[in-house]
C-alpha cells in the first residue's frame, strides 16, 4: 500500500549515507597510501548524490493506480575523485621517492574527513528519526476508532 | 359451483429478481468497498511484506547486502500491514455483531 512506500524514502537516505561513510573510511584508511594499481598515490574520493524516483515496476504501478503520487528518494550517482594536487613531502629514504627526494602523499585532509564523518552520522540519525516518525503516524492512524 | 383455477405464484420470482439486481450491482461496482475486497487487499499486503522480509533476511544472512537498515524497514512494514489486517478484522467483527444485535 502507498503508506508503506513512504518508508522507502528514508531507506534510500540511509543507504546513501552508509555509502558515503564507506567512502570516508576508505579515504581515512588510505591516508598514507603512496602506491596504487595505476601508479601514483591514492586520490581522495567523494560521492555525488542525486534525487531519483523509485524505479521498480511494482512501485510505479502502485503510484499510477493510486493517482499520481510519486515516491522519491536519493541515490548515489557517481563516486568522483578529487582533482586537487598531491602533497609533496621531502623524504629521500622512502622507497617511492622521486629523484629529488620528494614523495607524493595523497590529497586526504584527515580533519576534513572527520568533519564529514560527523555530519554523515547526524544525517543517518535524522533519517532514522524520519522513519520512526512515519511509522508512528501509521500506527496512530490504525488506532482510530479503537 | 365454480372452481377457481390455481394460478402460479409469481411473487417469489419478483423477490429473486431484486436479489439478482443487488448482486449485479455489487459485482460491477468499481473498487467496491465491500469488506471482501478490502480484506483481499490487506491479505495480499501481509503476504507481500512477509515475502519481502524473508528475502531481505536471506540477503543479509548470505552477505549480499551491507544495508542493515533494509531488514529493519522490511520488518516494520510487515508488522504495520499485520496490524492493519487485525484492525480490519476487528472492525468487520464489530459491524457483524452490530447487525446480529438488531434482532428479528
Amino acid at each position: 500500500m502507498a503508506f508503506l512506500n513512504s518508508l522507502n524514502i528514508a531507506g534510500s537516505g540511509l543507504t546513501a549515507s552508509r555509502l558515503r561513510m564507506d567512502v570516508i573510511s576508505e579515504n581515512i584508511a588510505n591516508y598514507s597510501t603512496t602506491k596504487t594499481e595505476d601508479g601514483g598515490p591514492y586520490r581522495r574520493k567523494s560521492v555525488v548524490y542525486e534525487a531519483v524516483e523509485d524505479k521498480s515496476f511494482g512501485s510505479i504501478l502502485k503510484d499510477r493506480l493510486n493517482g499520481d503520487q510519486t515516491t522519491a528518494g536519493v541515490q548515489v550517482s557517481e563516486i568522483v575523485e578529487d582533482p586537487s594536487d598531491f602533497n609533496y613531502v621531502y623524504n629521500p629514504t622512502h622507497p617511492d621517492a622521486d629523484e629529488n627526494g620528494y614523495v607524493a602523499m595523497p590529497n586526504v585532509d584527515v580533519t576534513q574527513e572527520m568533519l564529514d564523518m560527523m555530519s554523515v552520522t547526524r544525517v543517518y540519525d535524522m533519517n532514522i528519526n524520519a522513519l520512526n516518525a512515519m511509522k508512528g503516524m501509521a500506527a496512530r492512524a490504525l488506532e482510530i476508532g479503537r | 359451483m365454480n372452481i377457481i383455477p390455481i394460478n402460479t405464484v409469481n411473487s417469489l420470482d419478483e423477490i429473486g429478481k431484486i436479489g439478482q439486481s443487488v448482486l449485479g450491482n455489487a459485482k460491477t461496482d468499481e473498487g467496491g468497498l465491500s469488506f471482501q475486497s478490502i480484506f483481499k487487499d490487506a491479505i495480499s499486503d501481509v503476504k507481500e511484506t512477509n515475502e519481502t522480509l524473508e528475502y531481505e533476511a536471506n540477503r543479509l544472512a548470505t552477505g549480499e547486502t551491507d544495508n542493515l537498515h533494509d531488514i529493519t524497514i522490511a520488518s516494520t512494514k510487515a508488522s504495520l500491514s499485520v496490524e492493519l489486517f487485525v484492525q480490519l478484522r476487528n472492525k468487520a467483527l464489530e459491524a457483524y455483531n452490530e447487525i446480529m444485535r438488531i434482532g428479528i
